[in-house]
C-alpha cells in the first residue's frame, strides 16, 4: 500500500494523549499504553490506568493478531471520499491483548467473513504523514 | 434512602404534530407545547416555576427560552444535553425539584430538531468526539469510514445475530409493528402511510444489517411534560399520572449506548446477561412482567431487542424471537412505542413516548388505547428509565 496523495478521505485528529499511536503506526508497529504498575493495556487510549489508576504508562509494542469480533457493510457514503469505496466493510477485532479494535479488513468481501476469523495488521501509508492500522485475514499464504 | 415513589406526578402534557421542513420555527413548536401542557394542567403561564430543558445545543437556552415563551416567575431551571438516555433524569430531577420545593410546577422541554441540529453535530468527520482512538458516542471513527450514527447500532445486531442466530429480516418485526401504531396517531409522521415486512426487506440496506426502515425519522415536534407534587392533585382537571419509579443512564465501558449489556460491542466485555433487580423497579415496586406499556428509545430497530433484554422483559438472546407475531404491534401482548417511536412519529429521544405514556394512562390514546393500561414503563438500552401509572 502506498501513499496516494489525491487521498481525500477523513484523518485522525491528532493530539498529544494519541500522538505516539499515530508515530507508531507510521514505523507500521501497533503500539498501545500499557499500566507499569499493573500490566493493564490503557485502551481507549487515557493519562491513567483504568485498572488501578497509575499515571505510570509506558508505550508498548502488540501482537497485531486477532478475531473478527463483527461487523458492519456500509451500502452508502456518508463522505463522498468513500464512495467509491461502497459497499465496504468496517470490523470490530478482538485484539489478543485484550481490548477491541474498530478498523477496516482490506482483501476480505462481506460473503467471506465471518465471526472468530483470524486476522493480522496491516499499515497503510494513507498520506506521507498518516498511517492506518488495518486487518488482513491470518493463515492465509502471501502472495 | 428518599423514596420518589408517587410523590410527584404528571400534570399536563403537550406536543406538536411532525413536521419535516428544513427551517421550523423550533421556538414556535416549543410554545405550543408548553401552551397545550399548561392547558392540559389546567394552569397558567404564571404558575410555571421551573423549567427542565433537554436541547440539541446550540438550541434556545435556559436563559433564553423563559424570557422569549413570557415564563416570568422561574426560579428553578436546568439544561441538558438532548438524548433518550437523559431523558428520564430530566423527568427524575424535575420531580426531585418539585418534592423538594424548588419549585411547584416543572416544565420539562425539548424539541426534536433533528434535521439542523444534530446532522452538523453528531457522528460527522468535524464531530471532535468522532474522531477519538476507540471511537465515538456511537462508535464513530470517521478514518476508517465509520461515519453513520446508526452503524454503531448495526454492529450490535450484526453481533448479536452472530451469537444468537436469526436474519436481518426477521429485525422487521420491529419496524412494522411500531408504523402500525401510527396509523393510529394522528400526530406521528407516517400516519396514512403504512408498511409490510415486503417493504421492510426490500428497503435498501444502509449500513447492512440495518435498513432504511430501520432508522428513525428526523424531523421537527416539540414536547412538554408538566411535573408537580401529587398533593396538588385535587387541583388538577385531569387524572394524575404518577412518577412511580426512576433511574438515570448507566455509563462506563460496559454500557455502550447501542448494546445489551454482555453483547460485546465497543469496550465490552463479551458476556452472559442476566437482568438484575433494578432500582427502577424497586421504586415503582412492580417486575417487568407488570408492564402494560412498553416505551422505548428507538433511534435504530436493534435498541428495542436489546432493551427488552437489559430489562428483562425476556432473556438473553430471546428479544428477535419475542417480537416476531405482532407481540409488540397492536393486539400484542406488549405493546411497544404505541406512538410510533422514532421509527414512526420523530426522533423525540423518548419525549414522545412519554407523552404518550402519559395519554395512554389517563384513556386519552384515541384508536391507539390500551384498555386499563395502568403502568408504563420507558426503557433505554443505558438502563435510564421511568415509570408511570395511574391509581
Amino acid at each position: 500500500m502506498t501513499t496516494d496523495p489525491s487521498y481525500r478521505k477523513p484523518l485522525p485528529t491528532i493530539t498529544s494523549a494519541n500522538e505516539p499511536f499515530w508515530t507508531a503506526a507510521k514505523a507500521h508497529v501497533l503500539k498501545l499504553p500499557r499500566c507499569s504498575e499493573c500490566g493493564h493495556w490503557v485502551y481507549p487510549i487515557a493519562p491513567m490506568c483504568q485498572h488501578c489508576w497509575s499515571e505510570n504508562l509506558a508505550w508498548q509494542a502488540l501482537s497485531g493478531r486477532g478475531t473478527i469480533s463483527s461487523w458492519v457493510v456500509f451500502h452508502r457514503a456518508f463522505d463522498p471520499s468513500f464512495a467509491a469505496d461502497v459497499p465496504y466493510l468496517v470490523v470490530e477485532v478482538n485484539l489478543e491483548e485484550g481490548m477491541r479494535f474498530l478498523s477496516n479488513i482490506v482483501d476480505v468481501s462481506a460473503a467471506e467473513i465471518y465471526a472468530g476469523m483470524p486476522v493480522e495488521a496491516v499499515f497503510d501509508d494513507v498520506t506521507a504523514a498518516i498511517t492506518l492500522v488495518k486487518f488482513r485475514q491470518r493463515g492465509q499464504s502471501m502472495q | 434512602m428518599l423514596n420518589m415513589k408517587d410523590k410527584a406526578i404528571v400534570a399536563g402534557v403537550g406536543r406538536t404534530k411532525t413536521t419535516r421542513d428544513r427551517n421550523p420555527d423550533y421556538l414556535l413548536h416549543i410554545g405550543r407545547a408548553v401552551k397545550a401542557a399548561a392547558a392540559d394542567a389546567g394552569i397558567a403561564c404564571d404558575d410555571i416555576d421551573g423549567v427542565m430543558l433537554n436541547m440539541v445545543p446550540p438550541a434556545a437556552t435556559m436563559d433564553k427560552l423563559p424570557e422569549m415563551l413570557g415564563l416570568r416567575n422561574i426560579r428553578f431551571a436546568f439544561e441538558s444535553w438532548m438524548h433518550g438516555r437523559i431523558q428520564p433524569t430530566c423527568i427524575g430531577v424535575g420531580a426531585w425539584a418539585v418534592m423538594t420545593g424548588q419549585a411547584d410546577y416543572v416544565a420539562c422541554i425539548s424539541t426534536g430538531q433533528m434535521l439542523v441540529g444534530m446532522q452538523q453535530h453528531v457522528g460527522v468527520q468535524d464531530d471532535a468526539e468522532s474522531a477519538r482512538e476507540g471511537g465515538g458516542p456511537h462508535l464513530e471513527s470517521p478514518p476508517y469510514g465509520m461515519l453513520s450514527i446508526g452503524a454503531g447500532a448495526a454492529m450490535g445486531m450484526q453481533k448479536y445475530l452472530q451469537r444468537y442466530g436469526g436474519t436481518p429480516e426477521d429485525l422487521g418485526a420491529v419496524a412494522v409493528a411500531q408504523r402500525q401504531w401510527a396509523q393510529m396517531q394522528p400526530e406521528a409522521y407516517f400516519y396514512g402511510r403504512p408498511i409490510t415486512q415486503d417493504d421492510y426487506v426490500n428497503s435498501p440496506f444502509v449500513v447492512e444489517p440495518l435498513r432504511v426502515l430501520d432508522h428513525c425519522i428526523a424531523g421537527n415536534a416539540a414536547f412538554c411534560i408538566i411535573v408537580t407534587r401529587a398533593e396538588r392533585s385535587p387541583d388538577l382537571p385531569k387524572r394524575p399520572v404518577y412518577i412511580s419509579g426512576f433511574q438515570g443512564s448507566a455509563s462506563g465501558s460496559e454500557h455502550f449506548v447501542f448494546s445489551r449489556t454482555g453483547l460485546g460491542i465497543a469496550h465490552q466485555r463479551e458476556t452472559s446477561y442476566q437482568a438484575p433487580r433494578m432500582p427502577v423497579y424497586q421504586m415503582a415496586d412492580v417486575s417487568p412482567a407488570d408492564i402494560d406499556i412498553m416505551g422505548c428509545l428507538d433511534a435504530f430497530s436493534p435498541l428495542v431487542l436489546f432493551a427488552l433484554e437489559e430489562f428483562g422483559f425476556c432473556g438473553e438472546g430471546e428479544a428477535l424471537a419475542f417480537v416476531q407475531n405482532g407481540r409488540t404491534a397492536p393486539g400484542g401482548e406488549l405493546p411497544v412505542n404505541t406512538c410510533g417511536g422514532g421509527l414512526s412519529d420523530i426522533e423525540s429521544f423518548g419525549w414522545g413516548h412519554q407523552v404518550d405514556m402519559v395519554r395512554q394512562l389517563r384513556g386519552e390514546a384515541g384508536e391507539a388505547q390500551i384498555v386499563n393500561a395502568e403502568l408504563c414503563q420507558y426503557v433505554s438500552t443505558d438502563r435510564s428509565s421511568v415509570i408511570l401509572s395511574i391509581k
